[in-house]
């Protein structure tokens, strides 16, 4: 495993060069930075603004700055907040356990959800379990998961008032896992219904072993394979934060921390920030393959 | 997921489960019956569910200025959070605003932002989709390498940071949803094609003499037109979902348009005190949505050749 990260990872350095300078670029794009926000917040003359600008070396040229910020963050300096002047590190040592809940309960919410109705529902054709199957799988792609999560709020919250409206893992966790579950749902459903036709079924069968064995034992391994994929890739997307459900629900993670920062204009949070979405991504598709070779021998690492 | 947004929340939410599906498309196994020519009218209810929920909303959407009963900016802030009534249907949000006109003016906001969205990205993803699977070589390599990294990049921190960089108005939103969509339609396009060129009827035009440029366009072209249809339909559906995302997050369209979203976000924030302002919007936002999806996944079944 050791060999093959130290193979792999090296691999993923372009994608994120790319990603922080395109973020760079763009960032550079907007007009008015931190100066002017702070001075139509706090009221900054125009010398003050100067002397800000020149202390936090925007007077350079862009390279320049960007080679400085990159520096910085090969030693693990992910800079100062504009805002706040705190490191980005202390920031993001606060949002990042609040994201890792969130995904660790959304991803046990998929899986309980997901595997169970999309191993049923491809089995049995037909079935109730297939009908719900296919439901929950259109409607989890096609309407927008804040919608789902401002229904649940206005349910449990406002209504029933079994959980408050914010800080409660419940409700984000219900609703991210659920939404997940729709992709793991029709993944799972048509490949167990591509498997359910193979010979080494119906041998499973002929020889007379109960269905949920023969389910359980010999058709899930095999159907796993692009499901393993799937929930990966949604890990790698949840680790980087869930900027919409973050904001529905009030919760402090990595996705708040973002929003927040570039309706602030603070930069070093948002480059910061972007570049652990993106490891995040990265490093759950290098996770996915590696997996892939647990699970299918035939496939190797 | 635009899951994918959304997925990697909304606006990509959506995309890694439409790319994926794209990839399947050969493989997929639709539930309804398949009709035997592709002249004939689709049968599935899926289709004409999704067609009818969309032509609705497209009427609502072209002909919003003669349907609002009220001007969807006017304030009455002595009757605010006022519950539905005969004059006003679905009642008056927090500034005293008829809802009923917001939601129609909303349509023309989220549903026009999301078709020209896509309007704008499909063209250009499906000629660079075209020119790099058929052509191949270093552009395509270049390409595939940009893909990539677009992949891995948090698709609506791309929107954000764009909008933010182009000011907040429908252009810019429109804008930021097309740059997201580009590569969707390129890979989609690309796989197609080079798919299709591995066929024997490419070969056959290949050796009757044909011109490559006619082969791409003549021959190639209309076996992945159906394709377009489908996925320019999910596509529909998730630059939707991504206008509502942006605007719920403040960083949309002018604060002053009634978007869709900025009606959920100003809904939520008062819902303790009137639900009838955020649950309207949330249900005619997800029909809509879940329409051009019906229409997708219908038409697939309909115009996919290999799905017969």
């Amino acid at each position: 495993m050791l060999t093959y990260m130290a193979r792999r990872i090296p691999q993923m350095l372009p994608t994120l060069l790319l990603a922080s300078i395109v973020t760079f670029i763009l960032l550079r794009l907007v007009p008015g930075d931190i100066a002017d926000v702070l001075a139509v917040e706090g009221g900054v003359s125009d010398e003050s603004k100067e002397v800000l600008r020149a202390e936090m070396g925007f007077d350079d040229p862009a390279p320049v700055q960007y080679l400085r910020w990159l520096g910085h963050l090969l030693t693990g300096d992910m800079g100062h907040s504009y805002w706040t002047n705190l490191p980005v590190s202390e920031l993001f040592g606060h949002a990042f356990p609040k994201t890792l809940q969130l995904a660790g309960a959304s991803m046990a919410v998929a899986i309980l959800v997901g595997v169970p109705l999309g191993l049923l529902g491809g089995a049995f054709p037909g079935s109730p379990f297939d009908y719900l199957a296919a439901t929950l799988a259109t409607i989890m792609t096609s309407v927008p998961t804040f919608a789902i999560g401002i229904l649940a709020l206005l349910l449990f919250a406002v209504q029933l008032q079994w959980v408050p409206a914010t800080g409660s893992l419940a409700l984000p966790a219900v609703v991210l896992g659920i939404d997940i579950s729709g992709n793991l749902v029709r993944t799972l459903r048509s490949d167990v219904r591509a498997e359910l036709r193979s010979d080494y079924i119906r041998t499973a069968h002929a020889k007379g072993l109960p269905t949920s064995r023969v389910l359980g034992r010999h058709l899930l391994p095999n159907a796993l394979t692009t499901t393993i994929t799937v929930m990966g890739l949604a890990l790698g997307n949840l680790l980087g934060g869930t900027v919409i459900v973050e904001t529905v629900f009030n919760w402090p993670g990595i996705g708040d921390l973002t929003i927040n920062a570039i309706r602030n204009r603070d930069y070093p949070v948002v480059q910061a920030m972007v570049m652990v979405m993106t490891a995040a991504f990265v490093i759950a598709n290098i996770g996915v393959d590696f997996l892939y070779g647990l699970v299918d021998p035939r496939v190797r690492v | 997921m635009v899951a994918s947004a959304t997925s990697r929340s909304r606006s990509r939410v959506a995309e890694s489960t439409f790319t994926r599906s794209a990839a399947r498309t050969g493989l997929h196994t639709p539930s309804e019956p398949r009709p035997p020519h592709r002249s004939s009218l689709p049968k599935s209810r899926q289709f004409w569910t999704g067609f009818g929920i969309v032509s609705i909303a497209a009427f609502v959407a072209l002909a919003a200025p003669l349907l609002m009963p009220y001007d969807p900016l006017a304030q009455d802030i002595y009757r605010r959070f006022e519950a539905p009534s005969l004059a006003h249907p679905l009642g008056l949000d927090e500034f005293g605003r008829d809802l009923l006109s917001r939601l129609i003016g909303g349509a023309r906001i989220t549903l026009v932002t999301g078709m020209m969205a896509i309007g704008l990205a499909m063209p250009l993803g499906v000629a660079l989709g075209a020119w790099s699977g058929f052509v191949r070589g270093w552009v395509d390599a270049v390409l595939m390498r940009l893909l990539d990294v677009q992949l891995a990049y948090p698709g609506i921190l791309l929107a954000l940071v764009l909008i933010v960089s182009l000011g907040p108005s429908q252009r810019s939103v429109v804008i930021a949803l097309a740059v997201g969509y580009v590569p969707y339609f390129a890979r989609i396009v690309r796989a197609a094609v080079i798919r299709e060129e591995a066929l024997e009827y490419v070969t056959g035009a290949r050796a009757l003499g044909q011109r490559e440029w006619m082969i791409l366009f003549r021959h190639i072209g209309p076996n992945i037109a159906g394709l377009l249809v489908v996925h320019g339909s999910f596509g529909v559906c998730g630059a939707m979902i991504g206008e509502a995302s942006l605007s719920f997050l403040g960083l949309g369209v002018n604060p002053s348009d009634p978007s869709w979203g900025r009606m959920l976000s100003n809904g939520t924030q008062v819902m303790y005190v009137a639900q009838h302002i955020v649950i309207v919007p949330v249900v005619v936002l997800s029909v809509v949505t879940l329409g051009w999806y019906m229409l997708g996944e219908g038409s697939r079944s309909w115009l996919d050749p290999r799905q017969r």
